[in-house]
C-alpha cells in the first residue's frame, strides 16, 4: 500500500470536523474522545490542541501512542492515523498558530472561554491510511493557487518603486486570488506599532491607522514571524475591541482627532495575516480577510506566504519610495493660497488648514521638509540628508524611510491636501506647494494645553 | 426531555447524583443516559491491538437492551482493526456525543463481544444516522457533508455488544472525565 503523506491531506486539519483520538492506561485500558483540533506540522509531525489535564493527556504521557481518525470535509474520507507523543510546547510560533486557530474554533461551536490552548501536543506519525470514502466529490476550487503565485511572483519583479509595489501587490491578490479585501501594515522599525500602508475593498483606505504588537492575527504574526489564520471570527481576535481597548489603555477616547480608524470588515469571518521578512526580521503584514468562513486554508497560507516573501525581498531591493512623475512639476505655479502647517511636539502630529493629515516618524519627515522649505525656499530634497537627519529618529532599517514616504505620499493624494510628494530622481524627493505655507509648532510641554 | 443548552460536567454529575429513576448495567447507566446513548449520536470507539497500542473506531447506532447491554452497530471494512481487537478479547471504550449541545457520555467495559447481525440492526442505523445527521445540520454542517458522513451500506453493518463498567463525562469543561457515579 502507497502510504499517504500527510501534506496532500491536510483539509483534514482545518478543524471543521472534530478529530477522534484513542489512547491506552499503562494497563491497557482504551479511552477514546473527541480533539477540536489537529495541526499540520510537517510531512512527518502533526500537533493536537491540548485544553485539559484529563484522561487522554494522563496516558498520553503515560503510554505515548496514540491512533486518531481524521475526515476531510470536503471529500468525506475518513483516514486513520498511528502515531508516537513527541513533546509538549507551550509557547511559540506553533503555539500562536494554534492558539488563533483554536479561538476561531471554539467561538463557532459556541465554546468560547471554554477551549483555551494549554499546549501544543506534538506527534510523530507512524502510519497513515483510507479507512473509508471519499464520500463526495469536492467541489472544484475557483483558482489554481500556483498558477496564481507565479503570475504575482512575475508581476511583482515588475515594481519600480514601493508605492507601486504595495498597490500591485493588492491587485494580484484580487485578480489572481479572488481576494477582495486586504491591506499591507509596516512595523514602526523595532516599535511595538504596525500602520497601514496600503489597503483595498474597504469603504474607507484607512492609511496610516494603527495595529499594536500582539493585536489580532495582524499582532500575532507580526510578533511571532510566523502566518496567523483564523477560519471563525472571535472577539479574541478582533480589531475593533483591541482598538477600543488601546484608545482606553492610553486615557484616549476611542474617536480622538489622530485615530485614523482601522478599515477592516465589519462582518470578517476569515482572515490571515503572513509576516513580510526582510533581511532576516519582519518589516511588514500582508493581511487578507473574508465574509466567508474557513476561506484561508492550508494551501492559500502557503500561495499567500510566497506573495509576502516576494514582497519582503522586493523591499530589501532599495526601492525608491514612489515613481518619477511624467509632468513637470506644480511648485513653480503656487497660487497664492495660504496652508497652514501646525505641528505638535509630543507626538510629531502634522495637521494641515486644521486637518489631521499624519503623526509619527511620517509626520516629522513633513515636518522637516515643511520648515526647510519655507527656510531656504528648497523643493528637493534626498533620502540620504532624511535618513541621516537624527531629528526624524529614523530606525536603523532602510526600507523604513521609504515605507514612511509611501505612507506620507497617500496620506496626502487621499486628503486631496495642497501639499503633495514625489520623485525627483533616484533618491530624491520634490515638495509640491499649492501656496505660501505658514507654519505653526507646538512644543511638547505646551501640546497639553493646546492640543 | 433533552436541552438545547451547551451541557457541562458539573452538571452531567449532579444529574446522575440525583438521579431516582430506573437504572442499568448494574446501576452504571440510567434510564436517561441509555435513552440519549441511543437518540442518534456521533458514537466513537477505542480498543488496543496485540501490541498493546490503541486503535481508534467509529460506530453508526446503539442498542441498549432492559439489562444495560450495549449493542454497537458499526461498519465493518472501514473499522477492520478494531474488528480484530474485540475479536482478540480487547477491552472496550465508546464516547457517545451531541454536537449541537457538546454532552458527551464514555462507557467502558474489559471486554466486548461480535454478535452477529439482527435485524433491528439496520433500522436502528438508518433511525440513528439520520438523527445524527439532522443534529449536524443543526449544529451548522452542510446537508450534503452531513449525509456523506453518516452514509453505510447495509452489507457493511457489523456488531458487537458489552456490559458498561463504568461511564464517564466527557463534555468538555472543568470535572471532564469524572465518572458517572451515584
Amino acid at each position: 500500500m502507497t502510504q499517504l503523506s500527510l501534506e496532500t491531506i491536510r483539509n483534514c486539519f482545518e478543524g471543521v470536523v472534530p478529530a477522534v483520538l484513542a489512547t491506552c492506561d499503562p494497563a491497557g485500558v482504551p479511552n477514546v474522545s473527541m480533539v477540536s483540533q489537529v495541526h499540520f506540522v510537517d510531512r512527518e509531525h502533526v500537533a493536537l490542541s491540548y485544553q485539559f489535564f484529563n484522561k487522554t493527556r494522563r496516558n498520553l504521557l503515560e503510554t505515548r501512542f496514540a491512533s486518531i481518525s481524521v475526515v476531510d470535509p470536503e471529500s468525506v474520507t475518513d483516514y486513520r492515523i498511528d502515531m508516537e507523543f513527541v513533546e509538549t510546547q507551550s509557547q511559540g510560533p506553533l503555539f500562536e498558530m494554534m492558539k488563533a486557530k483554536l479561538a476561531g474554533i471554539a467561538s463557532h461551536s459556541g465554546m468560547d472561554g471554554v477551549f483555551r490552548l494549554l499546549g501544543t501536543d506534538i506527534f510523530r506519525v507512524i502510519s497513515v491510511h483510507v479507512a473509508s470514502g471519499p464520500a463526495l466529490t469536492p467541489q472544484l476550487s475557483p483558482c489554481n493557487l500556483l498558477s496564481a503565485v507565479r503570475r504575482s511572483w512575475t508581476e511583482l519583479g515588475e515594481s519600480g518603486d514601493l508605492d507601486t509595489l504595495f498597490d500591485r501587490t493588492l491587485d494580484c491578490l484580487r485578480r489572481h486570488f479572488d481576494i477582495e479585501h486586504a491591506m499591507i501594515l509596516m512595523r514602526e522599525g523595532r516599535s511595538d506599532r504596525l500602520y497601514t500602508v496600503a489597503s483595498t475593498g474597504y469603504l474607507r483606505s484607512g492609511i496610516g491607522s494603527e495595529i499594536a504588537l500582539g493585536d489580532g492575527v495582524i499582532g500575532v504574526a507580526a510578533r511571532e514571524g510566523v502566518p496567523i489564520r483564523i477560519g471563525h471570527m472571535t472577539t479574541e481576535y478582533s480589531y475593533g475591541a483591541t482598538l477600543r481597548d488601546q484608545a482606553s489603555d492610553h486615557g484616549l477616547l476611542p474617536q480622538a482627532v489622530t485615530d485614523i480608524p482601522y478599515p477592516g470588515l465589519r462582518a470578517s469571518e476569515s482572515q490571515i495575516a503572513l509576516p513580510i521578512v526582510t533581511g532576516g526580521r519582519v518589516a511588514g503584514v500582508l493581511f487578507a480577510e473574508s465574509a466567508l468562513p474557513m476561506r484561508f486554508r492550508y494551501d492559500d497560507e502557503d500561495a499567500l506566504a510566497l506573495v509576502a516573501a516576494r514582497v519582503g525581498e522586493r523591499m530589501g531591493a532599495g526601492l525608491d519610495a514612489v515613481a518619477a512623475q511624467r509632468r513637470q512639476p506644480r511648485a513653480g505655479i503656487a497660487t497664492e493660497q495660504t496652508i497652514q502647517v501646525r505641528h505638535y511636539g509630543a507626538d510629531n502630529s502634522v495637521f494641515v488648514d486644521h486637518d489631521y493629515l499624519i503623526k509619527g516618524v511620517a509626520g516629522a519627515i513633513l515636518w522637516k521638509l515643511a520648515q526647510e522649505h519655507v527656510r531656504t525656499g528648497r523643493i528637493e530634497f534626498t533620502n540620504r540628508e532624511l535618513r541621516l537627519d537624527r531629528t526624524l529618529r529614523l530606525p536603523e532599517f532602510s526600507e523604513n524611510l521609504e515605507a514612511r514616504l509611501v505612507l506620507l505620499k497617500r496620506r496626502l493624494d487621499e486628503r486631496a491636501c495642497p501639499i503633495r510628494i514625489e520623485k525627483a530622481g533616484r533618491g530624491k524627493l520634490r515638495l509640491c506647494v499649492g501656496g505660501r505655507l505658514t507654519l505653526e509648532d507646538v512644543p511638547v510641554n505646551a501640546a497639553d494645553t493646546t492640543a | 426531555m433533552l436541552s438545547d443548552q451547551p451541557s457541562s460536567p458539573v452538571q452531567e454529575l449532579q444529574d446522575r447524583r440525583h438521579w431516582s429513576g430506573p437504572t442499568l448495567a448494574n446501576g452504571v447507566l440510567t434510564s436517561e443516559l441509555a435513552e440519549f446513548c441511543q437518540s442518534g449520536l456521533s458514537i466513537v470507539l477505542a480498543s488496543r491491538d496485540g501490541a498493546g497500542r490503541p486503535v481508534v473506531g467509529r460506530g453508526l447506532a446503539c442498542i441498549i437492551d432492559a439489562d444495560g447491554r450495549v449493542r454497537v452497530v458499526f461498519r465493518d471494512p472501514p473499522n477492520a482493526a478494531l474488528h480484530r481487537a474485540i475479536a482478540s478479547g480487547a477491552p472496550i471504550a465508546a464516547t457517545f456525543t451531541r454536537p449541537s449541545t457538546h454532552r458527551s457520555i464514555q462507557l467502558k467495559a474489559p471486554r466486548a463481544e461480535l454478535v452477529r447481525s439482527a435485524p433491528p440492526d439496520g433500522p436502528s442505523a438508518i433511525l440513528q444516522t439520520r438523527a445524527f445527521a439532522d443534529e449536524l445540520v443543526r449544529a451548522g454542517y452542510p446537508a450534503r457533508f452531513a449525509a456523506a458522513y453518516t452514509r453505510f451500506e447495509p452489507h457493511e453493518l457489523a456488531a458487537f455488544a458489552f456490559l458498561p463498567e463504568n461511564a464517564f463525562v466527557q463534555t468538555p469543561g472543568p470535572s471532564a472525565g469524572s465518572a458517572l457515579t451515584p
